[in-house]
């Protein structure tokens, strides 16, 4: 599945090249904007949550961290790779 | 929150390609649980069962194969223009392969959005988790955490009070507080996210990398050509070597 991606293929001279053009992702401004995208993934779950409980007669709201965060991270990474707004809770994950 | 469908059903279904990545890190997760210990065992396992595939194997290739055919429709829309990024600046990842078509081919795109989808979804998930384990344990150092993020938030206050941070909801405060410049001030926290990493090492074994002239090191001779791994995950709790 993974090809010659960078995880699965051993660190050659080809690596190197490609490696290096990548590092361009984690330049300055682009870490930024990947940044608010995670802040802005977060705020919806966390908002979901606040909600859930306002809405619970006891005031509590039982999450499960492993989908929930799942779901955040999955999201997160699949709009910063692809450039693709998953945000929309239509997306289920 | 919706379950996995079962291998191979997945398969047969037309789905959103954030839907069917998904499917296949499920699957992929399910196969490490299911066989092996590590993902490098893993891929161990990949490699030795070509011999003989079970219908589990069979199917898990397939989707494997969907997946890519999946993500390479998408960067080829993305190509020809017909979509286009929705994040700002054009700052996602495939903005970035392909303004250098130079040097990544489609072949490589398509390997390696999977490998930052993958890898960058599962690591994050882990790390984040086993803090949170953490501060459920020690809830002296989520109080430690919260007072550093205080103690940021009203220096922002002060130095700049047109902010006006102390009346801001969550989602201002995330805004105007926890920016790329303010996050390096957060000592304790970094701190805490240093030793979760060093504690339980969201990927346990490096990559292969390859030497390329012959050269020795603390009395072990390495030889071009050679493979060599660094294993995080026990390196990480050698005091003699870390």
């Amino acid at each position: 599945m993974l090809g010659k991606s960078f995880i699965a293929t051993k660190a050659d001279q080809s690596w190197k090249e490609k490696r290096k053009a990548s590092g361009h992702a984690f330049y300055k401004d682009r870490m930024g904007h990947m940044m608010d995208t995670l802040k802005k993934t977060i705020m919806i779950s966390i908002n979901r949550w606040m909600d859930e409980m306002a809405k619970s007669t006891d005031g509590t709201y039982d999450i499960d961290i492993d989908s929930e965060f799942m779901s955040i991270f999955a999201r997160n990474i699949i709009t910063i790779s692809f450039g693709e707004d998953v945000s929309d809770e239509k997306f289920e994950i | 929150m919706r379950k996995a469908p079962r291998t191979g059903e997945f398969y047969a279904k037309q789905v959103s390609m954030a839907v069917a990545l998904l499917e296949v890190l499920n699957q992929l997760l399910e196969n490490v649980a299911a066989k092996t210990q590590s993902l490098t065992q893993f891929m161990f396992y990949l490699a030795e069962s070509k011999r003989e595939f079970t219908p589990l194997d069979t199917a898990m290739f397939k989707n494997c194969e969907k997946i890519r055919s999946v993500v390479n429709d998408y960067v080829q829309d993305r190509k020809s223009g017909k979509r286009k990024a929705s994040v700002a600046n054009n700052s996602d990842i495939l903005s970035l392969f392909l303004s250098n078509q130079e040097v990544f081919t489609d072949d490589f795109i398509v390997d390696e959005l999977i490998d930052f989808f993958g890898a960058a979804s599962v690591t994050t998930m882990n790390a984040t988790q086993t803090i949170v384990a953490h501060f459920i344990k020690e809830p002296k150092s989520l109080q430690r955490v919260r007072s550093e993020f205080k103690k940021i938030v009203d220096e922002c206050d002060k130095e700049d009070p047109s902010l006006n941070l102390k009346n801001l909801s969550r989602q201002e405060l995330l805004d105007k507080v926890v920016t790329l410049d303010k996050i390096v001030e957060f000592d304790f926290l970094g701190c805490v996210i240093s030793e979760a990493m060093r504690y339980m090492p969201p990927a346990t074994e490096s990559s292969n990398f390859e030497i390329l002239e012959d050269f020795t090191s603390h009395g072990i001779r390495f030889q071009k050509g050679d493979e060599v791994v660094f294993v995080f995950d026990t390196l990480h709790r050698n005091s003699k070597q870390w």
